[in-house]
C-alpha cells in the first residue's frame, strides 16, 4: 500500500492512496457539512453518491465523497471548514 | 465550450451485471455500444472492485465476475466509459440524445437504441433519529468495506439493522472483512417453512444461503429477529440504538425496548428500489409492485419498453438480484441490435433461465415483504427530506391539505426538489403517504426533471446545445 499526503480543510493528513475519500472524512468525524435550514450536522448517508449528503469541495470542484478517491496532493475543503 | 459528441448504435446506461451483459451482447450482434456508468470502474454495486491491493474481496466470485463482464464487453467491441453519469435523455430524429457529466465535462452521446440498465438503490425509510451522522445505509457499510481498508473508520459498535437477504449479505462482507459486528437487527422471522419450500423448489441456491448464515454468526454479531429499530439517539452523531420486538399484529413493543450503547455505526437497510430516473425521463410506462420493489419499468419478455428502441435490463425492471439482472442484459441487449437490424441471437437458453432466477427472487421477496412504512410514530419534527429539511409535520399537513401524490407533496413542500431529486426521500414520502391511506399505486413517483443528477450550470448548457441540434438538423 502507498502512503500519500492530502490535505483537508488546509490541514495535513497522510493517509492510503486510493481509498474512498469518506473512510478518511469519518474516521475524523461522521459528519462535514450542515444541513440548509437547521444547521444540522450531516455526512455519509447511501455511500454510493445518489443522496449527495457528503458534499464536499476537492481541489475547487463540488464532488461527492464518497465517489471520490484519495491521491496525492487532493486539496478538499469541507463544509465545516472555512469556505 | 461545446458539448463532446459521439454516435453509437446502442448505447447501454450502467455497466453493472445487466449493463455489462447487454453491452457485450449489442457488440457481439455487430452493432456499435457504448456503455456509460458513473462510477469510477465497471462492476455495478454486485461486483464493486476493491481500491487496495490485497483486499479480502479481491478474489471474491462477484469481484471476478465483474471483471470478466467487462473484458468480454470490451472485447466484443463495446466502448465502455466510467465516471459517466447520466443527467438527462430524450428523444430525436432516428434515436435519443444521453446527457452526459464526464468527469466535470459535458458529452452528448447520440444513439439509435437505448438499454437502461440503471440498477437499484437502497429505499431509505424514516425512523426517530435517522438523519444523525454515524447512520448510514446498508450498502453504504458494505461499500465501504469493500472498497476501502477493510475497517470501518468509526469508533464505537455497529449495529446492522433492516430486514430483507441484502442484510445477511452485508453481514457477510463484515465476516469476509474481519470487520466486528455488534448486533444484527431483522424485523422479520422468516418461517422454516416458508424457508424450506423456498429451498426445495431452488436447491441450487442452498449452498449459497448456509454460507450467509454461518458467516452472520461467525461475526459474533447479537442477533435480534423480529426487532425494529426505533430511534437513534445522540447529539451530533448517533450515540444509542433503540430497539424493540415487534408484538402478534407488527408493532413494536415498546414496553420492551433495549437500548444498544456505545453505538458508532447503524447500518440501515430495507431493501431496494428500482432506479428509474432515466426511464420515467424518457416517458416509458411504469408499474407497481411492491414485490419487485415498488415502481419499475414496463417492459416485455425481451425488456422492450413502450418507447420505440428503448429498452431496459435488469433491477430497472424489478429488484431480482444479479442473476436475473445479466440474463435479462443479455437478452435486451441482443433484442435491441435485432430490433436495429443487426443478427438475432438465440435467447431460448437465457430466458429459460431468467424465468427461473426471477422465481427464485420472487419467494425470497415473499419471505421478506418489503414494509410499505414501518411501524413508528414519526414526530413531527423528524425530517422525511434530508435534503431541504422537510420535516414529518411539514409533509403530513400537506397530505391533508389535500397533496394526495407525490408529486403534489413536492410541489407542496420542496421535498424531492433537492440534489437527491427524490430518490432519497421518495420512499419516505410515499410512506408518509401510505400512513395517510393512500397507497403508492395512486400516490405514483416522484416526476423526473433535468437534470436528473446535480451538475455545473455549463454542462447542463453545453448538453442542451448539442440536443437542440441533434433536434433540429435537417
Amino acid at each position: 500500500m502507498t502512503m500519500i499526503e492530502i490535505e483537508i480543510d488546509g490541514a495535513s493528513v497522510v493517509c492510503r492512496e486510493g481509498l474512498p475519500l469518506t473512510e478518511v472524512l469519518m474516521s475524523g468525524a461522521p459528519s462535514w457539512r450542515r444541513s440548509p435550514k437547521l444547521g444540522a450536522p450531516r455526512g455519509m448517508f447511501c455511500g454510493m453518491g445518489l443522496c449527495f449528503e457528503c458534499a464536499v469541495e476537492v481541489d475547487g470542484t463540488w464532488a461527492r465523497a464518497c465517489l471520490e478517491r484519495t491521491r496525492a496532493g487532493m486539496r478538499v475543503r469541507t463544509g465545516e471548514g472555512d469556505i | 465550450m461545446t458539448a463532446e459528441r459521439l454516435s453509437c448504435d446502442v448505447a447501454v446506461v450502467g455497466a453493472g451485471p445487466a449493463g455489462l451483459a447487454a453491452a457485450s451482447a449489442a457488440a457481439t450482434a455487430g452493432a456499435s455500444v457504448i456503455c456509460l456508468d458513473a462510477f469510477g470502474q465497471p462492476g455495478g454495486q454486485y461486483a464493486m472492485q476493491p481500491t487496495q491491493a490485497g483486499s479480502a474481496f479481491a478474489e471474491t466470485s462477484a469481484v471476478l465476475s465483474g471483471q470478466d463482464a467487462a473484458q468480454q464487453a470490451a472485447a466484443a467491441g463495446a466502448k465502455i466509459l466510467c465516471g459517466a453519469e447520466v443527467f438527462w435523455g430524450a428523444p430525436v430524429p432516428g434515436g435519443f440524445c444521453l446527457s452526459v457529466n464526464r468527469q466535470g465535462s459535458a458529452l452528448a452521446v447520440e444513439a439509435r437504441a437505448v438499454v437502461v440498465a440503471a440498477g437499484a438503490m437502497e429505499r431509505p425509510l424514516p425512523f426517530p433519529g435517522w438523519t444523525l451522522p454515524g447512520v448510514i445505509g446498508a450498502g453504504a457499510a458494505q461499500r465501504m468495506l469493500k472498497t476501502g481498508s477493510g475497517a470501518l473508520p468509526m469508533t464505537g459498535s455497529t449495529v446492522l439493522a433492516g430486514s430483507g437477504p441484502f442484510l445477511l449479505a452485508v453481514a457477510q462482507s463484515f465476516a469476509r472483512a474481519g470487520q466486528p459486528l455488534d448486533h444484527f437487527v431483522e424485523m422479520q422471522r422468516p418461517s422454516l417453512t416458508g424457508l424450506t419450500g423456498l429451498f426445495m423448489r431452488h436447491p441450487d441456491r442452498v449452498f449459497e444461503a448456509m454460507r450467509l448464515g454461518r458467516d452472520l454468526r461467525g461475526t459474533g454479531a447479537t442477533r435480534h429477529f423480529g426487532h425494529i429499530v426505533t430511534r437513534a439517539i445522540g447529539r451530533d452523531r448517533v450515540e444509542a440504538v433503540e430497539i424493540a420486538p415487534l408484538d402478534g399484529s407488527g408493532r413494536p413493543d415498546m414496553s420492551r425496548t433495549t437500548r444498544i450503547e456505545r453505538v458508532g455505526t447503524l447500518a440501515v437497510g430495507y431493501g431496494f428500489q428500482p432506479v428509474i430516473d432515466l426511464t420515467t425521463a424518457l416517458g416509458a410506462a411504469h408499474d407497481f409492485d411492491a414485490a419487485l420493489g415498488g415502481w419499475h419499468c414496463r417492459a416485455d419478455d425481451d425488456g422492450a419498453t413502450t418507447i420505440p428502441n428503448l429498452w431496459a435490463a435488469g433491477e430497472t425492471l424489478g429488484i431480482g438480484g444479479a442473476a436475473p439482472a445479466q440474463l435479462s442484459g443479455r437478452i435486451a441487449g441482443g433484442a435491441a441490435a435485432a430490433a436495429l437490424g443487426f443478427p438475432a441471437d438465440d435467447t431460448a437458453e437465457p430466458r429459460k433461465r431468467v424465468r427461473r432466477a426471477r422465481a427464485f427472487a420472487a419467494g425470497l421477496a415473499a419471505l421478506f415483504p418489503m414494509p410499505r412504512h414501518l411501524p413508528l410514530e414519526l414526530p413531527d419534527d423528524e425530517l422525511i427530506c434530508r435534503c431541504e429539511d422537510i420535516r414529518a409535520g411539514d409533509i403530513a399537513t400537506a397530505i391533508a391539505e389535500g397533496a394526495h401524490e407525490s408529486f403534489a407533496v413536492k410541489t407542496w413542500t420542496r421535498a424531492g426538489m433537492g440534489p437527491c431529486q427524490g430518490r432519497i426521500c421518495g420512499a419516505g414520502v410515499a410512506a408518509a403517504l401510505a400512513r395517510a391511506g393512500i397507497p403508492s399505486e395512486t400516490a405514483s413517483y416522484n416526476r423526473a426533471h433535468l437534470p436528473l443528477r446535480p451538475v455545473p450550470l455549463p454542462l447542463v448548457r453545453d448538453a442542451m446545445e448539442a440536443q437542440n441540434q441533434m433536434e433540429t438538423r435537417a
